[in-house]
């Protein structure tokens, strides 16, 4: 059998991060093709490049037997490439057929709609998915997984012979589940390939043919499904060579810091209990998505909880807006620097003041202006921010700097417990190292630090203690000797076993 | 200084330097332009304009919008108005007293409905107070049923009308006393924005609503007071107008507030929200002040003056729209 879709010695390479590296592999008609691998190990890249948004570095893309070189999405869906991203792409106040022609209407000359042909296409295209849904329905009505079926429709409409699925069930249920695995098997018949990215070991043997792991831009290998068995591909997931660059230092636990008993959020994480200690660095690992975020949010003050208790040092605290999380010297430095954590338009002095400016304030109101240069400065020299002077405003900083402004705006207003979402996220090696020294001469001056981080050797490297989160529950926790890749993709993985119990 | 510098000093201050071509280019065309009554004239007929630019400052460095101002000053002059004929007797002092008691107590019944509603209710600026402009504009209707309100006291135009420190050229004053009304407010609001913490969380707020939430600020709370504190100035704008015309007129402060948000617009504060002055937005005010007046004398049909307004308005957007996206690439 020929392959419809063949990568061919792709790489790719961002400004400082090589994202893939001599990638190349073939898919076929008729087959479920899953891209399995840890979070950054190029699936989102790959797929990005088999569909028109990037183009690739080195290699070529062949489709159909011939070269191809799509410069836009829309070159690819036209040659019949199609993806259905995880975030669904609906317009909530169109019906169904109108979402599925979005972008593609029929229309008769003059440019009027032909609305009654556009809506009897779609009602035969979901006939035939034998989904019970009417084309003429507002898709804002439907819930997630008949959201699902409409993108499904699409791809169907748009006779795609290539359908990339982005964790198609990361939001549904476990009959939705079902019913997806229907439609699925309803697009090979129709010889469709299918390549189908997730985390859920489960799903491969359930639906897939076959299975290409990456591993850090790279492909490890493709299999077929029916020859290995989860635990080989689990296997095949980890084992990289760790940098040296983390630095690894041996903390000693000091007192309790935070604890939190059974945070509940309905719906968002359950029964989260656990303590976090002066002098140490607490990772909390999992897949994106499993919470981690959301819990922290939620002990900052920044969301509200449904119940549970925190403690700050033994005694029991109501944190229910950040300015008491902030006023109990707490800080949270967000996954998202430029949508939640910096003000970019401004400067230096006016970001790592802003959370201690109340505290600061003289009785009137008026901004402690010779208190908030020196502090300012104080922290630009301690955690070497470079910058012309204090009065640079963000949006000119690289991602490093702007990092260590964060933390230097949380250690001015005398945080000693800091909460860091993704720290490292888009930052390049050398100001990664230096930020985890700066990690260390915080715990080691008697802080706290809690760091999610969905990169496993940066947990490994770091954390001198890790809790690991999945789909909203604590799932385990690792000790000192315990952290490997082994147990933490153990306990992140949706296996078969986590998801029957 | 080099080159660059110059540039940027300019580009930072590009609403000095229209106000100084301006006046140099109606100074030429026009050898009244630069008299003392004419000045004089500029900073008076500024006044209310500058009073409602101070506090529209701060709603729009929120990235929000406050455009019933012009119906909140008819409000309140039609109250101070009425509350004006209570007193037939009043004394200088007592009637600054009750202008200023009502223009502060009206604009802050006006600013708190706009602020409730925009902070907690979270309805759109634009929505919200074009719905207040339209029913405020109508309660000052009912409550004059159309007429202005007549008969009152000289004393009452002592804020609005009145000039003092007399001068060979001027003698009965050179120095009108709103405008010294106008600076001391303009100058509390100035101060307030530029150097208290309060203003700093006006501007975090209206830069990044997430990143002033996560900083422990009350981010309603300071949407609030700006839409209060723009309601009070605008109260105040009314008072003054209603002091000037020694009445009560339904219909005044209307569509002062484009005048207003052009001001504010001109001296640099940006419609995208996060950054702006009160101080840049008084050169605002003295740009189309100037503009006015400079088309007065030059007898410049009254209709067109709106035309070019509006151009100017458009233009000054645009220039702010290309600046953000320069900043941003």
């Amino acid at each position: 059998m020929e392959p419809i879709l063949r990568a061919k010695n792709i790489s790719k390479v961002f400004p400082g991060v090589k994202a893939l590296t001599d990638v190349s592999i073939d898919f076929y008609p008729g087959e479920v093709h899953a891209l399995v691998g840890e979070n950054g190990a190029g699936k989102s890249t790959l797929i990005k490049i088999l569909s028109g948004v990037y183009t690739p570095s080195e290699g070529t893309v062949e489709y159909e037997g011939k070269e191809v070189d799509f410069v836009n999405p829309r070159q690819a869906i036209d040659a019949g490439i199609a993806v259905i991203h995880q975030e669904l792409s609906i317009a909530k106040d169109l019906t169904v057929a109108e979402n599925v022609w979005l972008g593609r209407e029929k229309c008769k000359s003059m440019g009027l709609l032909e609305k009654a042909r556009m809506n009897k296409d779609t009602q035969e295209i979901l006939d035939f998915m034998k989904v019970n849904l009417s084309a003429t329905t507002e898709a804002g009505l439907l819930n997630a997984a008949q959201q699902q079926m409409i993108e499904i429709a699409k791809v169907i409409s748009q006779n795609a012979k290539v359908v990339i699925m982005d964790e198609p069930t990361s939001s549904l249920s476990e009959h939705e589940i079902d019913a997806l695995f229907e439609q699925v098997r309803i697009l090979r018949e129709k010889n469709v390939a299918i390549i189908y990215i997730t985390h859920r070991m489960k799903e491969l043997t359930e639906i897939c043919q076959r299975v290409t792991v990456l591993r850090d831009g790279c492909k490890v290998d493709t299999m077929m499904v029916a020859d290995v068995d989860e635990k080989q591909i689990v296997n095949s997931m980890v084992g990289r060579e760790m940098g040296d660059y983390y630095n690894k230092h041996k903390h000693t636990q000091g007192e309790e810091m935070l604890r939190v008993e059974n945070l509940t959020r309905k719906g968002v994480f359950e029964d989260i209990s656990f303590t976090a200690y002066a002098g140490e660095i607490l990772g909390f690992s999992g897949l994106v998505g499993a919470g981690r975020t959301e819990v922290m949010e939620a002990i900052f003050g920044a969301t509200k909880i449904d119940s549970g208790k925190i403690f700050l040092r033994g005694e029991e605290v109501t944190l229910d807006t950040p300015a008491k999380a902030i006023a109990n010297n707490l800080g949270l430095v967000t996954e998202d620097r430029r949508r939640t954590g910096l003000l970019l338009a401004k400067n230096i002095v006016e970001n790592t003041s802003l959370p201690s400016l109340p505290a600061h304030a003289s009785k009137l109101g008026f901004v402690n202006v010779p208190w908030e240069k020196k502090v300012t400065q104080e922290y630009m020299d301690k955690l070497r921010v470079k910058a012309p002077n204090m009065y640079t405003i963000l949006n000119t900083l690289s991602g490093g700097n702007q990092q260590k402004v964060i933390l230097g705006k949380w250690m001015a207003a005398d945080s000693n417990i800091l909460i860091l979402d993704e720290p490292t996220r888009g930052i390049d090696v050398n100001a990664r190292s230096e930020f985890y020294a700066l990690m260390h001469d915080f715990v080691t001056a008697g802080g706290a630090i809690i760091m999610i981080s969905s990169e496993m050797p940066e947990i490994i490297g770091v954390a001198d203690r890790v809790l690991v989160m999945r789909e909203g529950r604590i799932s385990g926790e690792l000790k000192e000797g315990e952290i490997n890749e082994q147990a933490l993709i153990s306990l992140a993985s949706i296996t078969s076993d986590s998801v029957a119990s | 200084m080099d080159k660059a510098k110059v540039k940027k000093l300019i580009g930072d201050n590009i609403v000095v330097v229209v106000l100084i071509l301006l006046c140099i280019g109606f100074g030429l065309a026009s050898n009244t332009f630069f008299s003392s009554r004419n000045v004089s004239n500029i900073m008076s007929q500024m006044c209310q304009n500058a009073l409602l630019a101070s506090g529209l400052t701060y709603v729009i460095i929120l990235g929000g919008i406050d455009i019933s101002v012009g119906s909140i000053a008819g409000v309140a002059g039609v109250i101070a108005a009425f509350a004006g004929l209570q007193f037939p007797n009043m004394s200088v002092a007592g009637s600054i007293l009750l202008l200023i008691g009502v223009g502060v107590g009206v604009g802050f019944v006006c600013g708190a409905i706009n602020g409730g509603l925009i902070a907690y209710l979270d309805v759109i600026p634009m929505i919200c107070t074009l719905s207040t402009l339209t029913a405020l504009r109508g309660v000052a209707f009912i409550l004059t049923g159309g007429q202005p309100v007549y008969g009152l006291p000289d004393n009452f135009a002592f804020l609005g009308a009145k000039r003092i420190i007399p001068t060979p050229g001027m003698p009965n004053g050179a120095v009108p006393v709103v405008v010294i009304f106008t600076v001391i407010v303009v100058a509390f609001m100035h101060i307030l924005l530029s150097r208290t913490v309060f203003g700093r969380h006006v501007f975090a707020v209206g830069s990044n609503r997430n990143v002033a939430h996560l900083c422990g600020i009350n981010v309603r709370k300071v949407t609030f007071i700006s839409h209060v504190l723009c309601g009070i100035t605008a109260g105040l704008c009314g008072i003054t107008i209603a002091s000037k015309l020694q009445n009560g007129q339904p219909n005044a402060g209307n569509t002062y507030e484009m005048f207003a948000i052009a001001s504010t617009v001109l001296g640099g504060t940006s419609l995208a929200g996060g950054s702006g002055s009160v101080a840049r937005a008084m050169f605002g005010c003295a740009v189309i002040a100037v503009i006015k007046t400079g088309m007065d004398l030059l007898q410049i049909y009254s209709y067109w003056q709106n035309v070019v307004i509006g151009c100017i308005i458009i233009l000054a957007v645009v220039l702010d729209m290309a600046q953000k996206k320069r900043q941003s690439a």
